[in-house]
């Protein structure tokens, strides 16, 4: 399931965490957000953006096994 | 990718053009965004400001508090859509004056969050957390697709 959560602080600031989405989409699903809080009268500046750890974004797709390539299987 | 991202904001709403424009969907959220100001505050929405003096003046939208009895008020510029807030501080009315423009930017802000995630066919779920240690919050908007 893909997740977005966004904190506006007292300043109207906004902090947001895009979770769930694999490879460029999270990007793509930014961009369509920021076009359409245009659309609404609110221009978002982007102060700073940081990508998740590979291993949180396993986690969050339920891959944590594969990504961290550990071994699958019996012996 | 998951992404963290941090943005500044600013509000600017459709151009005043004709009677018509108070239906446009970023006025629409002005006022909704003044009409949850105005209940947080036990206040009431006016169309006009007063100054120390008790001089009116006229605005888009004005935003009156038992804290702040001259109003907050709203002026939208018909060239550019900019928000311009008018009052008169004087006699210690800055802090005041400064809470309701502020909580005015946090709410406009959650509202059209919600209302583009909305959009996108999220679900959508807003909740409201008081930072510790003063009378200040934060908006939560959580959207799950």
């Amino acid at each position: 399931m893909r997740r977005i959560k966004f904190e506006v602080d007292p300043r109207g600031r906004v902090k947001a965490d895009f979770s769930g989405f694999a490879g460029e989409d999270c990007r793509e699903e930014e961009e369509k957000l920021r076009r359409l809080l245009a659309g609404l009268g609110l221009a978002m500046a982007t102060a700073s953006v940081r990508p998740k750890e590979p291993g949180v974004i396993a986690a969050e797709l339920g891959l944590a096994g594969e990504e961290a390539g550990e071994e699958v299987g019996h012996r | 990718m998951s992404l963290l991202t941090a943005y500044s904001t600013q509000i600017r709403v459709a151009p005043y053009t004709g009677p018509e424009t108070r239906s446009h969907p970023t006025w629409r959220l002005l006022e909704q965004a003044l009409q949850v100001t105005a209940e947080e505050f036990a206040g009431e929405l006016k169309e006009g400001v007063v100054d120390y003096y008790g001089n009116y003046q006229a605005c888009d939208f004005a935003l009156v508090t038992p804290i702040f009895p001259r109003g907050l008020g709203v002026k939208v510029s018909p060239a550019t859509g900019e928000v311009r807030f008018l009052y008169d501080p004087y006699g210690g009315y800055e802090r005041h004056a400064n809470r309701l423009r502020d909580s005015l930017t946090q709410n406009y802000t959650a509202l059209a969050v919600a209302e583009a995630l909305r959009t996108l066919n999220y679900e959508v779920e807003m909740e409201e957390e008081r930072i510790a240690g003063g009378p200040e919050k934060r908006v939560v908007v959580r959207g799950a697709l």
